[in-house]
């Protein structure tokens, strides 16, 4: 390994690194490479890596940015496989910082290099070991992965890590990200035995689709826990001017995260409060928890959090109960919570802990101590400890309650692999989220994505047509068209260009009918009467026909009017909302929703990212409470909700068919009664041509 | 000219005046000065210079001197020349009350009426074919009509129902010039020197894209792409510090990044703009300002505005059956 801006200068970048390379207790070849010098920290130093005589396999480059490209280039003639490039002065500078990074990045390409950074702290691996970074505290070795975009977090964070007892198997800060970013790491991380849990912090993710199949295949294999920040409007705006990257939205991630089975968190502190027990616990088989614990008060907080996050008390089998009143006194609760009273010993806890545990219904164990007169800390961290070590297959978490009195006990406690909390809250949020993750792992396949006849050629030429005119947002006869073409139901009508047309059409599909004026630049139709309904005859027709066009020419004079829209009118539905929004990182977003006129108030809406299984689709539609109006609410005759997940699909198959296709809206859908369909009654598509 | 032909112009009265040097004068004047290279004074060119309510002008002055006037200056611009294209004021009838209308004003020197529409609804055609009427009873040579600006929504409606219309009433229709938003919708390099802004990024880029809608981001960056996506070529105006909008707008079919308050952007953004090949460009004004001095960037061609010539000779060529109107009135 070369260090590449090697320094004698106490307190230099390049000083540090290289000490805390030698610190680390790497066991390879160190080469400092420093024109100025001809030893350092006893090592012979080089004036270039091409005078280095035996082969290279890392360089960590820290010099200034104008001479990187040129280094790495050495380094590439070399034939060194990794660079970890700590140097400053890239993207994050401005457009001839910019220059530079593509430069360097040209050339890892040309000699199939492989780069961490630039602008990062390093890397660390703690089985290697190696300590390539230049920060002033050292990591504990651990199971924790933790990838982050942050530098200044990640030296944070190892300060502050050894403090808490928690050790890593890698740190990488990730810097600038120019080759390998967090997903690569995650890509490789899945197969590294010393890493059980991978942590990361999160500001933005440039490759959505990809990032979704690693993390996918990854989550199956070792859990990944992400803290993504910037997720308020303002740290969206924090974010875009840190990563120069549109975020992507906050609601994007979260599907995202869910459909990959990551565990999204929303703070530092939960981060490890998670990585912590998912690296050291076994995950429970379900959502059972029993809560063992020496006050009343903090019982009843654990429980209210149970049922708050969606856990369950398990209910304690019969033998548990009658063992449990041999054990407690008898004015103890011996039902869920778990009450071993204020004057529990480490002995009393024990014995609880060696049934509960034992208890087929019972998934996970919280067990909560307060330091009480009679209570030994210390003796209970080890009747638990002892307890775990039995009963290795359900997670136990302790709740420490207190300071310097339970000290001692909280030290020995994460020593020995219990993750310990100061409060109830985290410890039972943290095993929901293990519940979760179970869930995720035991249940998840691969579900076929459906397949239909369609018309790709007529749904080509109105995008081209389009094109052509240089409209992004579709008209409604061609939404209606594209529809079609892809088997959604739309009621019966027509465009017409003039009143002839329309009053054939109108005779042709009968009357009543709607009439909707046609024009690419009235997108509000309604604010100038351009939406006539209820329209019963050729009279009425033409009437509605010449107010429009003189609503249109005296309210809107510039714009143009293609004509109008004739349309059945049809019976009401219960109405409903599919949405796609093709988000900048993650791609097409499906959403589902309760419709009409309250939407925005009540936002009773559930996403997915395509494509969409038709479990997928059912699952998005349940989340709802939309769900419930179309199941039939207080004795309404039930709708149909599979013709609903068949629009979904549809909608799905079109937007992966489609780039073009930026944003779509069927709002409302009118879903009928169960086995008479639904109906797309107003559809807005619009298009981008910016891949 | 390209065929040969010496070509002159001339506008009796000037319309919407703008300054230029020391007298006020027509914009259309300046452009044509320059396109066919007339070396006579501006006044010549345009001897009358009307505004809004130009009755009271005219009915003030002689009517034998302004005709002396307009005769005078015509004689020297159509010395040597084989074709004059005089430009009149809005229609036949304009000057009707003070007797100088444009037909009196033919007869007088002996022209022949072409018309020029951009307007096309039944109300307008109406209004030339009882045009057209007047002009033959006023016994004055009628050459037909060039239609300008048509939008493609219009066209079918213009074959079918107007075009058998005006050649039923002698209207011969020499060509339908379509609607060209290039020619209508500014360049971002225009709109960096109306407001003297600076340049942030792809300078190189200024005078190729066209700016068709201005649109002003203050919205939530989520809300912000779905309405950007709605409108392509377009300019952003923003804060500099709204990375978060700018980086919407640079996700889709952005012709300009207009960021006011002069406040810089982060250089991530600029990045991004630069690899995407978005124009970025500050101005001091808050964006009411900016958006105010906008108003003034018409649809209009200026004077030294090469591309744009080029492009209305192009359009003319493609669309104008000009050799047979050519002949038509040598023939005539």
């Amino acid at each position: 390994m070369a260090v590449v801006g090697a320094s004698r200068q106490e307190g230099s970048v390049g000083n540090r690194i290289l000490t805390n390379i030698i610190e680390s207790g790497f066991n390879g070849s160190i080469y400092p490479i420093n024109p100025k010098a001809d030893e350092l920290c006893g090592l012979k130093c080089y004036q270039s890596i091409l005078e280095v005589e035996e082969p290279v396999d890392l360089a960590v480059i820290a010099v200034p940015a104008a001479i990187v490209p040129e280094v790495a280039r050495q380094a590439g003639e070399k034939g060194v496989k990794g660079l970890v490039v700590i140097s400053a002065g890239f993207r994050e500078m401005g457009q001839e910082g910019a220059k530079l990074e593509k430069d360097l990045l040209d050339i890892c390409r040309k000699y199939g290099m492989r780069m961490v950074g630039p602008n990062c702290l390093g890397v660390i691996n703690t089985s290697v070991p190696i300590n390539t970074t230049f920060a002033s505290s050292k990591a504990l070795p651990g199971r924790i992965a933790f990838l982050s975009q942050s530098g200044a977090l990640c030296s944070a964070i190892l300060d502050w890590a050894p403090m808490e007892g928690i050790g890593f198997s890698v740190i990488v800060s990730l810097g600038n990200s120019a080759d390998l970013n967090v997903i690569d790491f995650i890509e490789a991380l899945k197969d590294d035995s010393g890493t059980h849990v991978i942590a990361c912090y999160v500001e933005g993710i440039n490759e959505g689709e990809r990032f979704l199949k690693v993390a996918k295949e990854t989550s199956r294999v070792k859990p990944i826990v992400i803290f993504k920040a910037g997720v308020t409007n303002f740290g969206i705006r924090a974010v875009s001017s840190h990563t120069g990257s549109m975020a992507g939205s906050a609601v994007a991630y979260e599907t995202a995260f869910k459909e990959a089975g990551v565990i999204s968190v929303n703070s530092v502190e939960e981060l490890f409060d998670n990585a912590k027990a998912f690296a050291y616990q076994p995950i429970p088989r379900g959502r059972n928890v029993t809560i063992v614990t020496n006050a009343g008060g903090p019982g009843i907080v654990a429980t209210d959090s149970c049922e708050n996050f969606g856990l369950s008390l398990s209910w304690l089998s019969t033998e548990t109960i009658e063992a449990l009143r041999a054990i407690l006194p008898p004015h103890a609760s011996v039902i869920n919570p778990v009450d071993v009273l204020g004057d529990a010993t480490a002995e009393r806890y024990l014995k609880v802990l060696q049934v509960v545990l034992k208890d087929h219904g019972v998934d996970a164990v919280v067990v909560i101590l307060s330091p009480q007169a009679v209570t030994e800390p210390l003796k209970t961290a080890e009747a638990i400890i002892q307890a775990h070590r039995e009963n290795p297959e359900k997670p136990v978490l302790a709740v420490f309650m207190g300071g310097e009195g339970v000290a001692e006990a909280v030290k020995l406690l994460k020593e020995n692999r219990i993750p310990v909390y100061e409060f109830p809250e985290k410890a039972v949020k943290t095993l929901r989220n293990m519940a979760v993750y179970g869930e995720f792992i035991s249940e998840h396949h691969e579900e076929e994505i459906p397949e239909f006849e369609r018309d790709l050629t007529a749904v080509k030429r109105i995008i081209e047509r389009a094109r052509i005119e240089n409209r992004t947002v579709l008209l409604s006869p061609e939404t209606k068209a594209i529809m079609k073409a892809y088997g959604i139901i739309v009621p019966e009508g027509g465009f017409a260009q003039n009143l002839r047309q329309a009053i054939t059409i109108a005779n042709s599909i009968g009357y009543p009918v709607a009439l909707k004026i046609v024009s690419p630049h009235i997108v509000h139709k309604t604010d100038i009467g351009g939406v006539a309904l209820n329209i019963k005859s050729d009279y009425e027709l033409e009437n509605a026909y010449d107010a429009m066009m003189r609503n249109a020419a005296t309210l809107m004079p510039q714009a143009r009017v293609y004509g109008v829209e004739v349309q059945k009118m049809v019976p009401p539905g219960k109405e409903v909302i599919v949405g796609v929004h093709r988000d900048p990182q993650f791609g097409p977003l499906i959403m589902f929703g309760l419709g009409g006129i309250y939407v925005n108030l009540i936002k009773d809406v559930s996403f997915r990212l395509t494509p969409l299984s038709k479990r997928k689709a059912y699952d998005m539609i349940m989340e709802t409470k939309a769900y419930t109006l179309l199941r039939g609410f207080r004795g309404e005759v039930p709708s149909d909700v599979e013709s609903v997940v068949d629009v979904l699909l549809r909608v799905s198959r079109l937007i992966m068919d489609f780039w073009e296709i930026a944003e779509l809206d069927i709002n409302p859908l009118f879903v009928y009664e169960k086995g008479k369909n639904s109906l797309a009654l107003d559809v807005k598509i619009t298009l981008s041509f910016k891949r | 000219m390209d065929e040969g032909l010496k070509v002159g112009y001339f506008k009796p009265f000037s319309w919407s005046n703008v300054p230029y040097g020391n007298i006020r004068t027509d914009e259309d004047v300046l452009l044509m000065r320059e396109v066919l290279d007339i070396q006579e004074d501006l006044r010549v060119i345009s001897p009358v210079q009307l505004g809004y309510y130009y009755l009271e002008k005219l009915s003030a002055m002689d009517r034998d001197v302004i005709f002396e006037t307009i005769e005078e200056s015509y004689k020297k611009l159509a010395a040597n020349k084989d074709l004059i294209v005089v430009e009149m004021v809005r229609d036949v009838f304009f000057g009707s009350s003070v007797s100088l209308s444009a037909l009196e004003i033919c007869k007088r020197l002996g022209l022949k009426v072409l018309m020029v529409s951009s307007v096309h609804t039944d109300a307008v055609i109406d209004v030339t074919v009882a045009e057209k009427n007047h002009i033959s009873w006023m016994n004055v040579p009628f050459l037909g009509l060039v239609m300008d600006g048509v939008a493609d929504a219009d066209l079918d409606r213009i074959k079918r129902v107007y075009m058998p219309l005006l050649e039923k009433n002698g209207i011969k229709v020499w060509g339908i010039i379509p609607d060209k938003t290039e020619m209508r919708s500014p360049t971002a390099l225009e709109i960096k020197e109306l407001l003297n802004a600076e340049v942030l990024a792809c300078e190189d880029k200024l005078g190729e894209v066209i700016v068709e809608k201005y649109l002003i981001g203050a919205m939530t960056p989520d809300a912000a792409l779905k309405y950007f996506r709605a409108s392509p070529r377009k300019a952003v105006i923003t804060g500099g510090d709204r990375p978060d909008i700018c980086l919407a707008a640079l996700e889709t079919d952005t012709s300009l990044l207009l960021l006011t308050g002069n406040i810089h952007p982060s250089p991530v953004v600029l990045n991004k703009a630069q690899e995407r090949g978005v124009p970025v460009i500050l101005v001091p004004y808050d964006t009411y300002t900016t958006v105010n001095m906008l108003q003034d960037i018409a649809g209009k061609i200026k004077y030294g505005d090469k591309k744009r010539i080029k492009l209305a000779k192009q359009l003319v060529e493609e669309n104008i059956d000009w050799r047979g109107l050519l002949k038509f009135i040598q023939g005539a």
